[in-house]
This record gives C-alpha cells, sequence and structure tokens, in this order.
C-alpha cells in the first residue's frame, strides 16, 4: 500500500513537472510583440537609426496631441523587420504602419501584408516620380518614399585633384595610381578600389554600356524573365572589371567592402566607389574627400548607380487602416520629413526635395552633388525575381575575376539559368 | 494487498496513469510541432506554392519531384553528392582521429590522462557557432591567420572559402574539429570495456600494433558506436550551422552560376530556396526527400544493430 502511495505522489510529481514544462514551452507566447499592440492607437515599426526614431517619437507626439491618436513607434532593424512583419501580422501582432524598403514592396505585396495606398490622400507631389514609381508593384503603390540611398565616386583629393571624365579614363587613372614598390604583387597605393562581385556598387560598369537588369515594360514595372546583362552591353562592362579586378588588374582577390573603406580611410586608395555617409567620418581622419558622380561611357551612356529607398507601408492586418493613412499623410509633410532630417544629422538624401533649405546646402557642399546622384539613380526592380538577381551576378563576376569563365560565356550561362527559375517560379 | 503479482488491476490503473502523464503531454508535443508540420510539408510539397502563387496554389502531384529529378537547373544531382560525401568525412574522419587519440590515450598515465582529456574536449565545449566564425575569420583569405602563416613562410596564400575545391576542405576541416572531441570521448570510454585478452590473442598471433587497431579496435569500437555514427550521419547530413556560417553554401559553382554553391547541402540549399527564390512547394519536396534519406540511413542502421547483437564485442 506504501510501495503504491509512492508510486501514486512519484506519478503525481513527474505529471506536474512534465505539465509546467509543458507550459513553459508552449505558454511563453508573451513575447516583446504582444506589449506593442496598442488597441487605442497606432504602431509604428521603424528601421532608422536611434536618432530618426527618436525624431519620429516627436512627430508622433504632435499628431497625438493635434488629432488624439497615439502612436507608439518602435525601433526594429532593417534586416529582421520584413521576417517579424510576415509572423506578426497574421497573428494579429503587427503594426499599422512599418519601414519598408522598395525592393520588398514587391514580396510583401503578393504576401498580402501590405494595403495598397491612394497616391491622391499622400503628400507626394514633390517627390520625382520615379522614386515614388518604386513603391508600385502591378501599378500599384504600396509605399511612400522617405529617403533615397545611393552612391558615387568617393575620392581623395589629396591624392587626385581631377575626376576622371569617363569609365575608361578612371581605368587608366586607377592603373597609373597603383603603386606595387616591393614588387610583392599587392599593391600598397590603390587608384581605384571597388568589389567585382558586389552587384550593389558595379552596376554602373553594365548600365554605362547598355546592360540592364530586367526589360522595362511601364513605369517602374519590369519583366523578370527578360534579362540584360548577357547583351554586348552587360558583357562589355564586366569586360571592364576583368580588366580592374583580374589577374592583370589593379584590384586585389578577394576584396570586400570592409577592407576597401580600412584602405581608403589609411589614405592608400584614390577613388573607390561608396555611399555619402561614409564622407565625415574620413573628413574626421583629417581627409579631403570629395563626392562626384560615376562618370559615363567614353560613347556617353550614362553609368546609374543603383538605389535603394526607404519608405512607409500600411499593415493590412491594421485594425485602423484609415487612420494609419492618416498618419502617413501628416508625417509626408515636407516640415515634418525636415524634423527627421534634423534628427538623423548625416548627410540624408530625401525623396522629396521641398524638405531641403538652401542653408542646407550651404552647410554641406557634398549634399548637392548626393542629392544629384540620387535623382538619376535607377531603384533596383523591386520584383521578387530580383532578389535572385545579386548572388547569381556575384557568381558571374567571381568565376570571371578568378579567370574560370570569360565574361560573356558568365553571364550568359547565369542568364540562361535565372530566366529558367524564374519561369519555373511563376508557373 | 496481494504481493506476489507486479500488476494487480490497481496498480496496472496507476501504471497507466503514470504513462500517461508523462509521456503523454510529449506525444502532444510531438505531434503538434513534428507530426503536423511533416504531414503538411509533404502536402505543400505538392503544390505549386512559390511567391507568386502564395494563396491560389494548386495540387499539382509529383510535379516538384519532377522537377528535382529532371529541370535543367535542378541542383540536386550536385548538392545531394557533396552532402553525402560531406556527411561521410564529416562523421568518418572524427571517428578514425577520435580511435586512434582514444587509443594512444589509453596508453598513458591516469595522471596524463587527466591533463590530457580536458585538452581534447575543448572544442567540444565552445559553442559551435563561436567554433564556426572563428575558423571564418582564420581562413579569410588577406587577413586570416593561416594565410599570414603560409606567406610568412614564402608558401602561397589559399583562397579557402573563395574557390571551390578548398571551400569543401574547409567546411569539412570545421565539422571534423567540432566532431572529433565527441568521438574522443566516447572511443576513450568503449576502448576500456575490450578486454585486454583480446589483444593479447591478437599478438601472441603476430599482430603489429597497426594491425591490432585496424583489425581489432576499429572493428569492435565501430560495433558500440553504430548508433551514435548512424545519429551523427543524420546530423552531419544537415549541418546547417557549418554550412551557413563558414560559407553560406558558397563560392558560387561555375557551372550552375546563380544555383546552389559549392559547399551547398541539401537543408542549406532548401533555405535558400525557400528564403531567397520563395518557392515552396519545390523546397518541402526537397525537405521529404531528406526525410527519406535521414529514414533510411537510420532504418539501415537499426538493421545492422539487430544484425549484430548478441556478438561478444
Amino acid at each position: 500500500m506504501v510501495d503504491f502511495r509512492a508510486r501514486s505522489v512519484r506519478c503525481i510529481i513527474c505529471l506536474s513537472i512534465t505539465l509546467l514544462f509543458w507550459g513553459t514551452v508552449t505558454g511563453c507566447g508573451g513575447n516583446d510583440a504582444e506589449s506593442q499592440t496598442d488597441d487605442a492607437g497606432l504602431v509604428f515599426w521603424a528601421a532608422m537609426t536611434t536618432d530618426e526614431v527618436e525624431a519620429l517619437r516627436n512627430i508622433a507626439d504632435e499628431y497625438r496631441t493635434e488629432r488624439g491618436v497615439p502612436v507608439t513607434v518602435r525601433e526594429i532593424g532593417l534586416f529582421e523587420i520584413n521576417t517579424k512583419l510576415e509572423l506578426a501580422a497574421p497573428a494579429d501582432r503587427g503594426p499599422d504602419l512599418i519601414s519598408v524598403s522598395h525592393t520588398s514592396v514587391g514580396v510583401l505585396s503578393l504576401m498580402g501584408l501590405l494595403v495598397p495606398l491612394d497616391p491622391t490622400s499622400l503628400p507626394l507631389s514633390g517627390c520625382p516620380p520615379d522614386l515614388v514609381d518604386a513603391f508600385r508593384y502591378d501599378s500599384v503603390l504600396y509605399g511612400a518614399p522617405l529617403t533615397v540611398e545611393s552612391y558615387g565616386l568617393v575620392v581623395n583629393e589629396d591624392m587626385l585633384s581631377e575626376v576622371p571624365e569617363t569609365l575608361e579614363e578612371l581605368v587608366d587613372t586607377a592603373r597609373r595610381l597603383t603603386v606595387d614598390a616591393d614588387n610583392d604583387g599587392e599593391a600598397e597605393i590603390y587608384g581605384f578600389l571597388t568589389d567585382p562581385a558586389n552587384f550593389y556598387f558595379t552596376f554602373p560598369f553594365y548600365d554605362a554600356y547598355g546592360g540592364y537588369i530586367f526589360l522595362e515594360t511601364d513605369r517602374g514595372a519590369v519583366d523578370p524573365t527578360r534579362m540584360g546583362l548577357c547583351t554586348p552591353g552587360g558583357i562589355e562592362g564586366l569586360t571592364i572589371l576583368f580588366d580592374l579586378a583580374g589577374p592583370a588588374g589593379i584590384i586585389p582577390r578577394g576584396i570586400d567592402y570592409t577592407i576597401i573603406g580600412d584602405i581608403f580611410g589609411e589614405g592608400r586608395a584614390a577613388m573607390m566607389i561608396h555611399g555619402v555617409y561614409l564622407i565625415p567620418y574620413y573628413r574626421s581622419l583629417g581627409m579631403n574627400v570629395g563626392y562626384h558622380p560615376i562618370p559615363p561611357a567614353e560613347s556617353g551612356g550614362a553609368a546609374r548607380p543603383l538605389a535603394n529607398l526607404m519608405g512607409v507601408g500600411v499593415s493590412a492586418y491594421s485594425e485602423h487602416p484609415e487612420a494609419a493613412g492618416d498618419f502617413l499623410a501628416y508625417l509626408l509633410e515636407p516640415s515634418r520629413l525636415r524634423v527627421i532630417l534634423e534628427g538623423s544629422g548625416a548627410i540624408k538624401v530625401m525623396a522629396n526635395p521641398q524638405v531641403y533649405c538652401e542653408e542646407d546646402f550651404v552647410t554641406e557642399p557634398l549634399l548637392s552633388t548626393a542629392v544629384e546622384i540620387a535623382g538619376t539613380a535607377y531603384p533596383f526592380p523591386n520584383d521578387p525575381a530580383g532578389e535572385l538577381v545579386w548572388d547569381a551576378v556575384a557568381g558571374a563576376a567571381a568565376a570571371v575575376m578568378d579567370g574560370s569563365l570569360p565574361p560573356e560565356e558568365a553571364l550568359c550561362r547565369m542568364e540562361n539559368r535565372l530566366e529558367i527559375v524564374i519561369e519555373e517560379t511563376r508557373q | 494487498m496481494k504481493h506476489g503479482a507486479p500488476f494487480g488491476p490497481r496498480r496496472d490503473g496507476a501504471a497507466t496513469a503514470f504513462v500517461l502523464g508523462t509521456v503523454g503531454p510529449v506525444l502532444v508535443l510531438v505531434l503538434a510541432l513534428s507530426v503536423i508540420p511533416m504531414v503538411y510539408n509533404i502536402y505543400i510539397s505538392a503544390t505549386n506554392m512559390s511567391l507568386y502563387h502564395y494563396f491560389d496554389y494548386e495540387f499539382v502531384g509529383l510535379e516538384n519531384y519532377r522537377l528535382i529529378f529532371t529541370s535543367p537547373v535542378s541542383d540536386f544531382g550536385t548538392v545531394s553528392a557533396w552532402n553525402v560525401m560531406y556527411a561521410l568525412f564529416s562523421i568518418g574522419l572524427p571517428f578514425i582521429i577520435g580511435v586512434t587519440a582514444a587509443g594512444s590515450l589509453k596508453k598513458l598515465p591516469r595522471t596524463a590522462v587527466a591533463f590530457t582529456l580536458p585538452i581534447l574536449i575543448l572544442p567540444w565545449v565552445v559553442p559551435a557557432f563561436i567554433t564556426v566564425l572563428v575558423w571564418k575569420g582564420l581562413f579569410n583569405y588577406h587577413f586570416g591567420l593561416i594565410n599570414l602563416a603560409l606567406t610568412s613562410l614564402k608558401l602561397p596564400a589559399v583562397p579557402w572559402l573563395l574557390s571551390r575545391g578548398s571551400a569543401r576542405v574547409a567546411v569539412v576541416l570545421v565539422s571534423v574539429w567540432l566532431g572529433v572531441p565527441f568521438m574522443t570521448l566516447l572511443a576513450y570510454g568503449i576502448l576500456h570495456t575490450i578486454p585486454e585478452g583480446v589483444y593479447e590473442a591478437a599478438s601472441i598471433d603476430g599482430a603489429a600494433p597497426s594491425r591490432m587497431f585496424v583489425s581489432v579496435t576499429l572493428p569492435l569500437v565501430f560495433r558500440r558506436m553504430l548508433p551514435v555514427l548512424v545519429l551523427g550521419f543524420s546530423a552531419a547530413f544537415n549541418n546547417f550551422t557549418v554550412i551557413y556560417l563558414l560559407t553560406a553554401g558558397g563560392p558560387m559553382n561555375t557551372e550552375n552560376i546563380g544555383g546552389a554553391g559549392a559547399t551547398d547541402i541539401i537543408i542549406s540549399h532548401i533555405f535558400s530556396l525557400t528564403l531567397m527564390s520563395r518557392r515552396y512547394g519545390l523546397a518541402a519536396a526537397y525537405a521529404v526527400i531528406v526525410f527519406l534519406v535521414v529514414a533510411l540511413v537510420a532504418a539501415g542502421g537499426l538493421f545492422l544493430l539487430r544484425k549484430n547483437r548478441g556478438e561478444a564485442f
């Protein structure tokens, strides 16, 4: 009997422990997203810097005072924001408004996570139409642009006083300035640096000779089954890169942007392709740095940089889509965007140029160049197939740079394959 | 109370309650977190679900399996061949190194073992992802310690993670590094259970130490470690951590630019298909194939175990 009781007690203890474990595993639903839901107001997931988020909170406070609707702003990392939205929104734990990169618009809209926006209800008239179109997918607007990130030719003006006027001249200048004094095969001074496998930064080389990513069919719309890198223009662009970074080139093998930034900061590179945001850092090192548009090809073909736009969308799972749209319209007023610009404290290109005042261009002489570059930059296509292009072109470029394949074969192999993959995916 | 009968009616009830109370919740959890997703995965593998058909996907039968085996852009052949090779090396080399190290340890005095064994198992103590990231730094072409050492010896730098062959060697090396401590520890314990008489008999028969190792130690330890090796093979077959953190599947294969990388194994390829290409149906079909392979290996292991049951060592 005693034995049976003891067994029963042990059984109950075991059962309790198991249930406790079970409860711990299954009952931990109280994640931080849960506390974000605020039935009384709006929730904004912002992928911005801490300073920008603070500025956004100030705008939210003003909005609450004026319209009586509280807006909770939460800072979320750019690389995790889409994944969090995918999981949280269908579970009713997501935001009402969210920071979106224009390249995510295709994916998020196909997943039914963003609501279409009415462009007439938003103060977008000051934005260049191309920048607004970058947030359209299938001709429908899913986001409103706030800022534009692009890049240009960053020049150490202590090493180079005259900026090359063509891409061909850039290559010649780069060769002339590169110095390998000890002849060990690794230069001490570089005329020009870029990562040949990083398609974001090398796109201007393809673009300048007529290469393109996907065939454009309409304003901001593309046909992802028709690529344009296995074309004479695309092949010419990769050939120039091969001259720079192949076995007989001046750019060292396996280089990436961390290394490039360091070499430039040490004053060992005359030119590199980079964003404007790094320039204040180089100035703080006492360097005399200039920022210029990437020069066109000798034939006159513009070497447009790629652009990545950050904007705001409204969640399809928002319980207050109209209020969210109202806050978005409120936020997009140039005077309020200026609060974010001032809060950021960086050289920032706003999608709406009306945000700037004349003094901004005097205080920061490079701002006008940055705005000019952003105005001519090409927003990367937001079709979901675009996500496949980055690694594929990187692979083709890497195969060319290490001498495994000639440019034409690498690009055409890559493109033929990618077109079949995209076709299969769409079926 | 009737003491002689182990299972009276009340005891039966208590035992049933105990089993239900302890195993029941776990069964429910396994059902909810493993079986239902597996069945759902099989269903998705028979649809054309992708980002372009996120809501309006249709039943397509075995179309995804047909694509895996016949599509001109399928990477199944290259990825699976490398996957099997990687799993075999990742489990086979640590086994051989571990048994060798354990054999050497056994010959050392106890005080020396007390000092050496903790050092040998040190890589096992460090979390795997940290170890992999450290190795990634060591393999860096420009700044990695390995290449710096090579160049200081006037030897050429090796593009460890940049070319297909060396990247494959690198991922196997890291997997071996992670696997050896466990194998050593296990083999060391097993070696102590092999009677000395077996070695004495082999010695009388004129077997040299190397012959004894190959013909006595390895087979005996192998038999005992078979369940571990089968489990280890399954784990190595799906070792996403090492591949993803060290090479992210790269570098690119020149034969299939834009497809699976040179070190991609099926599980990392599934990751790309799901999160990059967003071909959910195809990725699910790959997952079913992985499941079948691992199940077959496990079944084969069980068969061998049963076959060997009853043998002396």
